[in-house]
């Protein structure tokens, strides 16, 4: 079963609630937390995990020659990035950073003298929980560490095309999925492409908002963008006791969508996030207790999947 | 000599605009001694989806122009006008034709490191996430 963390609105603590549901749920399930808010992901810093490299993203790149190229400019004309430069009576070239890889110039070349290269535009990497006592946390035992996994993509700076590192990652993570009752994905803020991306074929999408005019606005946003993708939602709502949480209640009243858990503000959930431990311990426990029963009622997953996973 | 200002209207009594790539017009202009032939040039790159500074860089490469006076001109552009030895001014507010003066007395700054990138787009602030999806076209 995949569930998706997004909300909207930045710094309403989708990250926070992606880390601690996915730590929750590996005490007893399989889970793979996936990190998709590629241009900062943070998951691994909120888990105090240490990250590793699993490969490069990689895309096309177009590459020119020179000795076939009859300069007739057809590869800048096609190039709805505006990548590819041509004056008359000069070679064509590119603008790599401008490139989104889609290929369109060496498919549109009359003369054949476009071919296939390749640019790094972001980095998948992976990493485990570790059991670390200096942290107090007690609860990471040798099974939980088992039952982990974080995967987590990264585009790489200055490269504008974020949505394929996304996709990469999403790719990568389903590859493994099989071995995993459950996946966790963290989106990034707002409602573009890379959200989007992140968000599809998933079977809930968990809303992290906060009682404010500003969160309110982008919820509704984020709502609307669920409902054109007819996927379900469920509402948090974070600092629910700071500011009005009328706001959030009248919003999800009108769209029909229900708030599912409202975390309060408190002092413990800032240090343990200043400390780089699943901020939410103890307060998701109910909430994950409640996803894995509709998990299985829906045959989201099924017995025999709970089965293999005890006796792997 | 050559030399393109980034406008905000047809002719040399127009404003000058403060963006490169997204400028609604370029007055192209032959001086010598004294202002010569002049020519108005809409920006096609005005609407464009992206690369926006790019297109308008290789409109003026095509022009054969020698001088851009403009505002902040982004690195992709930059590297565009500097590959066709086009040198770049910094606009003054003003019209047209007293910014080609100004440059005529040497009194305009040559720009020399491009500014930064996606500066001419409407709604697009510094803030994360403010008007991203109108860029990605994925």
């Amino acid at each position: 079963m995949r569930i998706a963390v997004t909300g909207g609105k930045g710094g309403t603590g989708k990250s926070t609630v992606a880390t601690s549901i996915a730590f929750e749920m590996a005490k007893v399930h399989r889970t793979l937390l996936v990190d998709c808010d590629v241009e900062c992901p943070d998951d691994h810093l909120l888990l105090s995990i240490t990250r590793e490299k699993v490969k490069d993203v990689e895309t096309f790149l177009p590459s020119f020659d020179q000795e076939t190229c009859q300069k007739c400019g057809i590869c800048s004309q096609t190039c709805r990035q505006n990548a590819v430069v041509f004056v008359t009576g000069e070679y064509p070239f590119l603008i790599p950073e401008q490139c989104n890889g889609c290929g369109a110039c060496m498919l549109a070349c009359p003369w054949g003298s476009i071919t296939e290269d390749s640019q790094v535009i972001g980095t998948i990497y992976q990493g485990h929980l570790e059991v670390q006592e200096s942290l107090g946390l007690e609860g990471v035992t040798q099974g939980l560490v088992n039952n982990f996994l974080l995967i987590s993509g990264e585009v790489a700076v200055g490269c504008e095309a974020s949505t394929l590192v996304v996709n990469a990652t999403r790719e990568y993570a389903s590859q493994l999925e099989d071995d995993y009752l459950f996946t966790v994905i963290d989106t990034a803020a707002g409602t573009h492409c890379d959200v989007i991306s992140a968000l599809m074929d998933t079977n809930l999408v968990l809303a992290v908002s906060e009682p404010t005019p500003l969160g309110k606005h982008d919820l509704e946003l984020i709502l609307e963008l669920l409902e054109k993708m007819g996927l379900d939602a469920k509402i948090i709502i974070n600092r629910a006791d700071l500011g009005s949480l009328d706001l959030i209640k009248t919003l999800a009243d009108e769209k029909g969508v229900m708030i599912t858990l409202e975390i309060p503000y408190k002092k413990e959930i800032l240090e343990n996030y200043s400390r780089g431990v699943p901020a939410l311990e103890g307060l998701v426990s109910d909430l994950v207790t409640d996803l894995v029963e509709e998990a299985l009622q829906d045959d989201l997953v099924t017995v025999e999947d709970e089965m293999k996973e005890e006796d792997p | 000599m050559k030399i393109a200002v980034a406008a905000t209207g047809e002719n040399l009594d127009s404003g000058t605009s403060p963006v490169f790539g997204r400028c609604p017009y370029f007055i192209l202009a032959d001086v010598n001694d004294e202002i010569g032939e002049t020519k108005v040039v809409k920006n096609p790159a005005m609407m464009a989806g992206g690369g926006a500074g790019i297109q308008a860089a290789q409109l003026l490469a095509e022009e054969k122009v020698d001088v851009v006076i403009s505002g902040a001109v982004g690195p992709n552009a930059f590297e565009v006008l500097k590959r066709f030895n086009i040198k770049v001014y910094e606009i003054q507010p003003g019209t047209v034709e007293e910014n080609i003066n100004l440059y005529q007395k040497g009194e305009l700054e040559e720009i020399s490191v491009p500014g930064p990138e996606n500066r001419g787009r409407a709604g697009m602030g510094a803030g994360r996430g403010g008007g991203r999806g109108a860029r990605r076209r994925f």
